[in-house]
């Protein structure tokens, strides 16, 4: 099928993409399970700071809510940004904003269904509990907002661990990737298109796999 | 076949009687509080049916210490997203004890073993996408991306509201084969207790153009199913609350046992000897 990939492939694409991690100290890494082999995935962990509001609250975000990209924290230009837009994102608590520290854990998972690579993600604040969907989706950058936040990212079992993990949804990607040009790597290309919506930096030396 | 359209209605109707308990570190009185008893539809998810649950328990909780409700059945947090009666028949069928008793919660959510569900649109989002997925095995994708969007909220609401015909008057066109248009792969998962789901290709058909059955999906996917435990009577193979013979031709099961999700949920528990 066009803009799909086979197993066989992918397993050649994250090997070679995991090997170029260690080449420039990128954290990849390919957890394998000897049980079953079709249960390999590529994790990355690491820490970032992520400028999110002070309170929490589990209620639904307004629908009108403005986005504009993940917000780090020691950018100085998102904190006038996150000031001009705390007023009609958030109704809750004061709208301070506070840089948090974030484990951040990612998966790039096979999907035998789609015949495509699929990322799932998890961000830990330093206390161990997950970030909410509604905090995630507030770290999306804006162009996510233009498509339904229902059928972009949302919290799914993990195929693997059985655990809960947002998703970024792959019924398209086989439909973007037929667009994108040949690839020596797909996994690589795909992770380059992808990676800046859920807040994965891809090194630009990745090109070099492609 | 105009016979077995009766077994998409029996499908689609088929109930569990729950009873609803509150969990006793949830409140301080000395009474206990009553508990709520309601017929739940096996095909839907919890999260749509229990509104009336969570009202009913508000009375008896602390509104300042009061999260999102989350059940559990004898120490097992309960997952929403699974359909009720696979939760049923994973969990409790074995035991064939009326009415199902699930335990309601209201503090100390389990989140790194259930999902958040703050609204229906949880529902129906993972709904949807689950149904996505099936097609994607099915059909490549193509019957889903190629409907209208409002016939997806159809989906939806047919299985949220309890109405089988305007279910079926969208979904018949995700379980249509033709001569060239067979299914590909059934979408199917296959449930143990404390095991990890099972989820692989799978194709309806062998090369001779014969349909593979139930039973060699599991000589494939879980040999030790067929092969008599000692000390036990073995193991069920429940679909929809029942065991089918193992001869029934698997792309049949998918188009009259599947849940509206268009999934093939296959619970594997141990047979209890009487």
């Amino acid at each position: 099928m066009a803009g799909s990939i086979s197993w066989n492939n992918f397993m050649e694409d994250v090997v070679k993409l995991q090997q170029h991690s260690n080449c420039i100290s990128d954290s990849w890494q390919l957890i394998s399970s000897t049980a079953d082999p079709a249960q390999s995935y590529l994790c990355k962990k690491f820490q970032k700071l992520y400028r999110l509001p002070a309170i929490s609250t589990t209620t639904m975000l307004p629908s009108d809510e403005q986005v504009i990209g993940w917000k780090i924290g020691d950018d100085e230009q998102s904190v006038g940004n996150c000031s001009a837009m705390t007023t009609t994102t958030w109704s809750h608590g004061d709208n301070k904003h506070i840089a948090q520290l974030c484990s951040c854990e990612y998966h790039v998972v096979y999907s035998a269904s789609y015949g495509v690579p699929v990322a799932y993600f998890n961000l830990c604040r330093t206390n161990g509990c997950l970030l909410s969907l509604e905090e995630v989706w507030y770290l999306l950058p804006e162009e996510a907002a233009r498509h339904d936040k229902w059928t972009f990212v949302t919290q799914q079992e993990h195929p693997v661990l059985a655990r809960p993990f947002f998703q970024l949804h792959p019924c398209h990607t086989a439909a973007f990737m037929s667009r994108v040009g040949k690839s020596r790597n797909y996994v690589a290309t795909w992770l380059s298109v992808i990676g800046s919506a859920i807040g994965l930096d891809v090194d630009l030396s990745y090109a070099t796999l492609t | 076949m105009i016979e077995d359209r009766q077994i998409l209605r029996d499908i689609w109707d088929g109930r569990i009687p729950v009873c609803f308990t509150l969990s006793q570190d949830e409140y301080t009185s000395p009474d206990q509080p009553d508990v709520y008893y309601l017929l739940v539809p096996r095909l839907s998810y919890f999260p749509i049916v229990s509104d009336k649950v969570v009202r009913f328990f508000s009375q008896y909780v602390q509104p300042d210490t009061q999260g999102e409700m989350w059940l559990e059945f004898q120490g097992q947090p309960l997952k929403w997203h699974y359909p009720i009666g696979v939760l049923y028949d994973l969990y409790a069928a074995d035991q064939d004890q009326l009415p199902w008793n699930v335990i309601v919660h209201f503090q100390k959510f389990p989140e790194s073993e259930l999902l958040r569900c703050g609204s229906r649109d949880a529902v129906e989002s993972h709904f949807i996408a689950t149904v996505k997925e099936a097609d994607a095995l099915k059909h490549r994708g193509v019957v889903m991306s190629g409907m209208q969007k409002r016939d997806h909220k159809q989906l939806w609401s047919g299985l949220r509201d309890d109405k089988f015909e305007e279910f079926w008057t969208i979904n018949r066109r995700l379980m249509e084969q033709t001569v060239e248009n067979q299914f590909r792969s059934i979408p199917f998962r296959i449930y143990q207790i404390e095991q990890p789901l099972i989820q692989k290709l799978f194709q309806p058909l062998h090369e001779d153009g014969k349909p593979a059955t139930l039973k060699e999906l599991l000589e494939q996917m879980l040999p030790s199913v067929l092969t008599p435990q000692p000390n036990n009577g073995g193991s069920r193979v429940l679909i929809q609350g029942i065991e089918p013979p193992l001869e029934t031709p698997l792309v049949w099961l998918s188009e009259y046992m599947s849940h509206p999700d268009n999934f093939l949920h296959i619970c594997i528990t141990s047979r209890s000897l009487p």
